[in-house]
């Protein structure tokens, strides 16, 4: 184990510790004499939408955890592919065009800007920024994109931007885990998770909910983006690869051929489904169906998986590099398995995190080389999606935890030896495409120098509710009981963006 | 390796305990074990594995299932030794079929339920 | 004074009863209704008298002054002489005048009671509100009427105004002026009212104008008052982007700035524009009976999936994304022929003759046969399914001509032909033939450029 996992692991226990705590104190409230309170208390949670609606009926089946379900309402979108740049990709660089901010270039940044806040790295007076990239007007829908991405411009009337997108989240781990699973900190489910929970997956041969990984590490908050919180584990993502054994120990060891290994696993379910007739403990029956699927995958998943055996002109297309593992290869995977039936495709990207403290990380090169190793990708996602019919029914999300300043960052009061930003979370970027997503349309807009939202503000919540609405959730009603409450992936707060819903 | 601090019940956790390299060696060194000290009769050897596993017998009905997936097994390596050789991995010196077999037994036993949430 | 208010009430005693009386005065010169005759003067007299208490209510109501006061004056005075001609009247009979003179007499009132009656309903609902209503053409009351190029329109003229003519002049114009507020020139509407200023040129939140459009209907401020008719969400927003752009009189709209929501509001005015498309709902409204479940079982067996669209609906989707097709399979779905509405059959051996076997299923909105054996024999079978929506035939063997017998679907929206047998050169004329629909022949290149596979260097 990494000292990462360790410590995640400890935080893990802690959450888990705290929350057993208060799990007492609040049964014991529910359970109290006071008859009329608990009534009230009743009544009251009730009205507030935590009544016995129908979505609130578990919907877990320990035998078969994850064979489709339908949503409480028609949704558009069949599966979800979010790709998310971890690190936080600099929206004044791609999206937000400020030009007022360039007339500030070099300009010390005003107190009024300072006064209050809290940066990751700031400190002192930092310098205004001009955008680092030209920009230009795109499509019909006039959409600002900067040069950085010139294959991705030629989608500006396919997507939605949001444009003032915000966070409370000032580090890596926590924003991403804020947006992934509805709170900074860890233990709670992911959106992956809800989403398998809550629908199942159409293909019983592969994993519901799929993790593909590039930009060579993990993003901070590690595993737990994918978790599966207290919703049963089975929901977990599954960390897939582009690259070699699709997943980890897949293969059969030397020696035992796939029969022989078909034979084991059903003497191991026959064993356990004795196992549980003698002491009738569900988990029993999620294991017996764990086994299963896990030879399922064995067969389906190398084929499936598999992107070589794409024709050439989509690895054009893509811009895939056999043989190495990297963005582009996963984003063509990831439309493999949702043509397959896979519910819930998350792909990070590491290596955004452009503070300008060092040439990877400036604004100039690092950022630039981001953007080159999946302007193409993306775009070909999109093109390529929709071509097969699949746009309509698959929703594709793009962005990061947070975003970056209008200063340069000037890391100890010293400016940095290139170009960059320190974290943002104020206004940042994110776009939606296909399920249902409106195109061409912006909602959300920023002052004149990309510091705050003027209008239009959303934030991680409104996202994760705008999703489940794709899939056919109210997401104040898609809950699951845990400690003598429901829980929700929003929270409590999340508003579904009808502005940017066809 | 997969860090395994949380018991959780997926099937990618099935695939670490099936087809681990760890577990394979796991496995081995159990069936060798079983064949050193289960005796001749090979439900003596599995019973006696299953005992060191859950410190207790094995029921009749979990006895039979890995019978015959040991017979299975055991049929198809004497067929093809040269799979019962890479079965049973880095160890040159007992290359039967019958190992080979009881690897898989005890590859299975380590999955049941009952010895992996024990672990 | 409240007193006043009762005006609106009595005044219906002096219309109801005089008119009687007039009426029958005049009937009485046949001899069959003579036996009205005894009536007559007592009916008078009470009309009179309520005449005479509808006045003096009437008079204080007038002292609000809330009316514009040309109009108050007429009917004030048209309303005492009704008072005074039917007291005449009555003495009339005491004197035994003669009939013809009554007649005469009865005909004067009944014209002064019009005549009065009709500016209190000036007074009360604004010049032409009947022949406004003699107008109307049945399409309901758009308070803006349509205009034919949205951005060329001078945004007061063509498109404030009016709005404020149908909506609000008829109280706060030149016949009324409630909170002695006009609305109907540009000074006045500056000028504001006796509560202040309604109009904050650039602020639509601080305009009390905008305000009161927003109060939920049950405030009793709200405006317009909840039994007028009431703006759409399109009007009001329209006089908030007025407002907020500095509430300008006299220049064009497209001189004005607009969010893209700010221009989708301005588009819905503009005819031809339908306000939202009506969204076709990938489910159809009516409602179905349930599937028969043991039917849905023997599909699930055969490694098909099949779930209902949503949990409250017994329409059904069903995809073989896991199963493969054989004929028994097929006539599996006939069951479902009722409820299937959403099939994904791709990736499938499915051929022509399959598709027969597909012939029953009418309600179908959307079919996936993205990679199947179905050719252009196929496709006939689609034409019977009136509700299809989506169609996904890329990588199948169709052509032009195959397609284009689908175009008797009049609900279509999508379909897909990306690697199909059409060629480029039908692909123009296939689009034209569809229309609204819209035609997908994928095969989008994403070129090479230089800079996708090389570094920038630090």
């Amino acid at each position: 184990m990494t000292r990462d996992e360790l410590n995640a692991h400890r935080l893990v226990k802690e959450a888990k510790e705290t929350e057993l705590r208060a799990f007492t104190r609040r049964h014991f409230l529910k359970e109290s004499a006071m008859g009329l309170g608990a009534v009230a208390m009743g009544a009251l949670l009730g009205s507030c939408g935590f009544g016995n609606k129908s979505t609130n009926a578990i919907l877990y089946d320990p035998a078969h955890p994850l064979l489709p379900k339908s949503p409480p309402f028609p949704g558009k979108a069949k599966s979800v592919i979010y790709l998310h740049m971890a690190g936080a990709p600099s929206q004044l660089e791609l999206f937000d065009y400020k030009p007022e901010l360039m007339k500030m270039d070099g300009q010390d940044c005003p107190q009024s800007l300072l006064a209050g806040k809290k940066f990751a790295f700031i400190t002192g007076v930092p310098k205004m920024l001009g955008p680092q990239a030209k920009f230009a007007q795109h499509g019909e829908s006039r959409a600002w994109i900067s040069e950085n991405l010139p294959h991705f411009a030629t989608m500006a009337d396919e997507v939605s931007f949001l444009k003032a997108v915000s966070t409370d989240q000032f580090n890596h781990a926590p924003a991403q885990l804020l947006i992934h699973t509805g709170s900074p900190r860890l233990g709670r489910p992911s959106m992956g998770s809800w989403a398998t929970y809550g629908l199942g997956t159409e293909n019983q041969n592969l994993p519901g909910f799929v993790v593909l990984t590039s930009g060579g590490s993990f993003p901070d908050a590690g595993k737990s983006i994918w978790g599966s919180g207290f919703l049963p584990s089975v929901y977990q993502g599954v960390q897939c690869r582009s690259e070699g054994d699709p997943v980890l120990f897949i293969k059969d060891p030397q020696g035992m051929s796939r029969d022989l290994r078909k034979a084991s696993i059903d003497a191991i379910n026959a064993s356990n489904e004795q196992e549980f007739a003698t002491y009738n403990d569900p988990e029993i029956l999620s294991r017996i169906s764990q086994y299963e699927m896990a030879y399922r995958m064995q067969i389906s998943a190398p084929e499936v998986m598999n992107i070589n055996d794409e024709p050439q002109y989509i690895h054009e297309m893509y811009g895939t590099q056999p043989g190495r593992s990297c963005f582009a290869n996963n984003v063509l995977l990831a439309r493999k398995l949702v043509e397959k039936g896979v519910r819930y495709v998350q792909l990070f990207d590491w290596g955004w995190d452009a503070h300008g403290d060092g040439p990877n990380n400036s604004l100039n090169i690092g950022l630039k080389n981001k953007c080159r190793s999946i302007d193409k990708p993306v775009t070909a996602l999109l093109l390529d999606l929709k071509q097969r019919g699949l746009l309509e029914e698959t929703l594709v999300v793009w962005g990061g935890e947070f975003g970056r300043t209008p200063m340069m960052e000037n890391r100890n009061g010293v400016q940095n030896p290139y170009n960059g930003r320190d974290h943002h979370t104020d206004a940042f970027t994110i776009w939606m495409a296909g399920g249902g997503i409106k195109k061409g349309a912006t909602y959300g807009e920023t002052d004149e120098i990309g510091y705050s939202p003027v209008s239009g503000k959303v934030d991680a919540f409104d996202i994760q509710a705008t999703i489940l609405n794709q899939l056919g959730f109210d997401h104040e009603q898609f809950t699951y009981p845990f400690q003598g409450r429901p829980f929700r992936l929003t929270d409590v707060g999340g508003k579904v963006i009808h502005d940017i819903i066809a | 390796m997969q860090p395994e601090e949380d018991r959780t019940n997926t099937p990618l956790q099935a695939l670490v305990t099936l087809n681990d390299a760890v577990y394979i060696d796991i496995a081995r060194y159990f069936a060798l074990r079983m064949k050193k000290n289960g005796g001749k009769d090979v439900n003596n050897q599995i019973a006696q594995g299953y005992q060191w596993l859950m410190y207790k017998s094995i029921p009749d009905t979990k006895l039979k299932i890995l019978g015959n997936l040991y017979r299975t097994a055991l049929n198809d390596y004497k067929k093809h030794p040269d799979q019962a050789r890479q079965l049973l991995g880095g160890q040159q010196t007992d290359l039967h079929p019958e190992t080979a077999a009881l690897v898989v037994v005890a590859n299975a036993m380590l999955n049941l339920d009952e010895a992996v949430t024990k672990n | 004074m409240s007193l006043g208010h009762f005006h609106p009430v009595l005044v219906h005693l002096p219309i109801g009863i005089l008119l009687l009386g007039c009426f029958f005065q005049l009937l009485t010169v046949h001899a069959r209704f003579l036996s009205l005759r005894p009536a007559l003067p007592l009916i008078y007299l009470l009309g009179g008298l309520s005449a005479v208490f509808s006045s003096a209510t009437g008079y204080l109501l007038s002292q609000s002054g809330d009316y514009d006061p040309g109009t108050v004056g007429l009917h004030q005075w048209l309303g005492i002489c009704v008072s005074v001609v039917a007291l005449l009247v009555y003495g009339m009979y005491r004197a035994h005048a003669k009939e013809a003179l009554l007649n005469v007499v009865s005909v004067v009132l009944i014209a002064l009671i019009t005549l009065t009656g009709h500016y209190g309903g000036t007074l009360t609902h604004g010049s032409g509100y009947l022949s406004m209503a003699l107008k109307e053409d049945g399409k309901g009351k758009a308070a803006v009427p349509p205009v034919p190029d949205v951005q060329r329109a001078a945004v007061y003229m063509h498109m404030v105004q009016p709005l404020l003519q149908s909506r609000c002049y008829s109280c706060h114009g030149p016949d009324k002026q409630k909170g002695k507020l006009r609305l109907d020139t540009r000074d006045l509407i500056f000028k504001g009212g006796e509560d202040g200023k309604v109009l904050v040129p650039g602020s639509a939140e601080e305009s009390e104008l905008i305000k009161r459009l927003l109060l939920p209907l049950s405030n009793e401020d709200h405006m317009p008052p909840k039994e007028k008719p009431q703006l759409t969400e399109e009007e009001i927003a329209l006089l908030q982007w007025w407002i907020r752009e500095g509430a300008d009189f006299n220049k064009k709209v497209l001189e004005l700035k607009q969010s893209e929501k700010d221009k989708a509001m301005l588009l819905s005015f503009q005819p031809g524009t339908a306000k939202k498309e009506q969204q076709l709902a990938d489910v159809p409204a009516a409602e179905v009976g349930k599937a028969d479940a043991a039917a849905i079982e023997r599909l699930k067996d055969a490694g098909v999936v099949v779930i209902p669209v949503s949990s409250s609906s017994n329409y059904l989707s069903a995809s073989f994304v896991t199963a493969g097709v054989s004929p028994e399979v097929l006539t599996l779905l006939e069951p479902l022929k009722k409820q299937l509405v959403w099939l994904n059959i791709a990736n499938t051996a499915l051929d022509d003759r399959g598709m027969q076997r597909l012939a029953v299923l009418e309600n179908l909105v959307r079919i996936n046969l993205s990679r199947t054996s179905v050719t252009d024999k196929g496709l006939n079978i689609l034409k019977g399914f009136s509700r299809l929506q989506y169609i996904n035939l890329v990588g199948t063997k169709v052509t032009a001509t195959g397609i284009a017998q689908l175009k008797t679907l009049k609900e279509l929206k999508s379909l897909y032909l990306y690697q199909t047998a059409i060629v480029k050169d039908d692909e123009p004329r296939l689009k034209k033939l569809f229309g609204k629909a819209d035609l997908d022949f994928g095969g989008y290149v994403v070129p090479t450029l230089e800079k996708d596979t090389t570094e920038v260097k630090p």
